[in-house]
């Protein structure tokens, strides 16, 4: 029996709303193609196997909310994929609640950018059941981030839960969004595809903050269409979770749009994460940025690819890719792939890549001022992966994220209070 | 009480396999500047080195002796916490980590060893800008990231702003003049100067005579390859000035 067919067993018939088709679709795919191995270049350093010998049920509805931290901004509050409304502070559109009978918009949008042909995406589109359409009208801009939180449930069996994000943003508008994943040790499998359209002028920054539990596994994919001068931000912070893959997909596809995408993984024990960064340059004037980070302690891995394709007629391209990674540990493990695709002549493409452990000399400096070894290590490492958050202009969020990488490198108190 | 503050006794050092320090003695007593000159490549750097600790070399004979305990057994932080500081010739940059961290972690972790209270933010931004007043710079100075993309003056700035906030017992200038044009030359000179005291002692290690019109040492020692050839007071580095160091190779053979 191939994997594929194996797996067919446990992988329920589609639900029958309003996106019975794509779901029919996208199942069809994924019994075709399987669960994706480390022969597909794109999972090379980041293995699935294991989750496919377990059986991943939906949760029950669990008992209890879960202790969630602070705000970011308008929170809505998903535990195992059940909307928790008494943590949330207000709402958007649930997917579920407009799934039987979705609008024009959603339905001209879901399915539609995320490519069909990825095992992730197929599963996801299958399954999804829960999570946020959201709609922003010409030219709003809403005050306070909005801050979707995917938590895993208190519980003691494994589970799983499949999330969607459908976002389109009209001209000239201006979103902060916040995917937070958090919850605790529990075994959960967390599935979300998001795609995402940029009206032209619109602006989105985009943070996936994952503090996930030890027992999680997040596989993502996220697909952005940007259109003229719109621009996209993203900052990937991996702080949690098992094993953690997203993949973005950013097209841009019309005049002077841009995309930077910057982002963390700070890993201990055997946590892996990787980030899978696809930007296809299909216009004049585009613009993109990829600096990524790593801060890897214990046996934990980062992956980063960063992939740049420049299209024949995306003449005065202008891209930049950079990773950094380092190693606390001589056992952690950093892999970074940049690459290049380019097909037009007059355009600008910069990649550089570095992985080190701790400088001695910056440690000796430190030391020499009556600093102990233990604290210049973290004093370093902290100032090493806050450079991640240098671009955030959002002076509240830089300052809430900053304090949580300090308290998470439990830097010394010199530090935390400055910032 | 012994007057005597540090003590070197046969020291032999070099990096690897490569001696550099052929047997060095020196004494300074407390409240003493003393000038070590020499041509490049005479160890000047690697006896400062020596002293902060810095990782690297080996020590193969000899003794040193800091405040009557026994300085190559010292981490390099209980060095420091014990009152040395190293001004370094090549100030390290620590990209992200922003100077105000280092300076007030450094601060606190001297007074907690010498039984002081630590200051609070309040008290710290308040000696901090006073001491940055008189070294002519700006508060921003604070929150950039260590040395990073400072100039060779800034970084020589940085490196008397930190002595002069953690005001310690033996203070090691390692070539602080190299690269100084002469008014930030003053302002250095200045800031050393307003540390000199009777509990306290400087020793510059420096190339050039120049920065002895500032700072007025009461001994001046000549090492050339890795040994101590020559002391005496402040006409020997007049007289280096005029006349170079081969009268004293030719000496020393």
């Amino acid at each position: 029996m191939s994997e594929a067919t194996a797996f067919a067993s446990i992988l329920p018939q589609a639900a029958g709303d309003g996106f019975a088709r794509i779901r029919r679709e996208a199942r069809e795919q994924f019994l075709a193609r399987g669960w994706p191995t480390r022969r597909n270049e794109s999972y090379k350093y980041t293995d699935l196997s294991a989750l496919e010998r377990k059986s991943w049920p939906r949760a029950e509805k669990p008992a209890a909310a879960f202790d969630l931290p602070d705000a970011l901004g308008t929170r809505s509050v998903w535990v195992d994929g059940y909307l928790d409304e008494a943590a949330g502070d207000a709402r958007v559109t649930s997917l579920q609640a407009c799934a039987a009978s979705p609008p024009a918009a959603l339905a001209g949008l879901l399915g539609t950018l995320a490519p069909q042909d990825d095992s992730v995406v197929a599963l996801n589109t299958t399954l999804f059941d829960y999570g946020a359409w959201i709609d922003l009208p010409d030219d709003a801009a809403p005050g306070d981030p909005l801050e979707l939180v995917y938590s895993a449930g208190d519980r003691q069996t494994p589970a799983a839960n499949h999330g969607r994000l459908a976002l389109q943003m009209g001209r000239n508008s201006r979103l902060v969004l916040i995917e937070h994943h958090l919850g605790g040790p529990a075994e959960t499998l967390n599935t979300r595809v998001a795609e995402i359209a940029l009206a032209s002028g619109a602006q989105l920054l985009h943070i996936r903050l994952n503090e996930a539990g030890e027992g999680t596994r997040l596989l993502g994919h996220t697909t952005v269409r940007a259109g003229a001068g719109a621009s996209y931000r993203c900052l990937n912070l991996d702080l949690g979770a098992r094993l953690s893959r997203e993949a973005f997909m950013v097209n841009l596809v019309e005049d002077e749009a841009s995309a930077t995408l910057s982002g963390l993984a700070l890993l201990d024990g055997k946590r892996h994460a990787d980030a899978d960064v696809r930007v296809v340059h299909d216009a004049l004037h585009t613009r993109s940025r990829q600096a990524f980070r790593g801060v890897l302690d214990g046996r934990s891995r980062s992956v980063y690819s960063g992939r740049v394709v420049v299209r024949p007629d995306a003449q005065k391209t202008d891209s930049g890719q950079e990773s950094a990674n380092l190693l606390l540990s001589p056992r952690a493990e950093a892999d970074t792939r940049p690459q290049l695709e380019i097909y037009a002549d007059d355009v600008i493409c910069n990649h550089g890549a570095a992985t080190g452990a701790i400088d001695p000399d910056a440690l000796f400096y430190l030391q020499s001022r009556g600093i102990d070894a233990d604290a210049a290590r973290r004093m370093i490492a902290y100032g090493f992966a806050a450079r991640v958050l240098a671009g955030l202009d959002n002076a509240d969020l830089h300052h809430r994220l900053s304090t949580l990488l300090a308290m998470r490198m439990q830097v010394p108190q010199e530090v935390l209070e400055w910032l | 009480m012994n007057d005597t503050l540090l003590s070197i006794r046969n020291l032999h050092a070099g990096v690897d396999d490569k001696p550099i320090l052929r047997g060095i003695d020196f004494d300074i007593g407390r409240g003493e500047v003393h000038a070590i000159m020499g041509p490049n490549g005479s160890g000047k750097s690697t006896l400062s080195h020596v002293l902060a600790g810095r990782p690297g070399y080996t020590i193969s004979e000899g003794s040193i002796t800091y405040d009557g305990k026994d300085l190559l057994e010292m981490e390099v932080e209980d060095r420091a916490r014990a009152g040395l500081f190293l001004a370094l010739q090549y100030p390290v940059e620590i990209p992200g980590v922003n100077n105000v961290y280092l300076l007030k972690a450094g601060l606190n972790a001297l007074r907690k060893h010498r039984g002081e209270p630590e200051v609070d933010a309040y008290e710290f931004l308040k000696l901090a800008r006073e001491k940055l007043k008189a070294l002519d710079l700006d508060d921003s100075f604070l929150n950039r990231g260590v040395n990073e993309g400072f100039s060779g003056g800034e970084k020589k700035r940085n490196e008397i702003l930190q002595m002069l906030l953690f005001e310690p017992q033996l203070a090691l200038l390692d070539e602080t003049d190299s690269g100084l044009d002469i008014d930030a030359m003053k302002i250095v000179a200045d800031g050393v100067n307003s540390l000199r005291g009777a509990e306290r002692s400087i020793i510059l290690v420096t190339h050039y005579q120049r920065l002895l019109d500032y700072i007025k040492p009461d001994v001046v020692h000549v090492l050339m390859n890795g040994r101590f050839v020559k002391s005496g007071d402040a006409s020997l580095a007049k007289m280096l000035e005029e006349r170079g160091y081969d009268w004293l190779r030719a000496e020393a053979a």
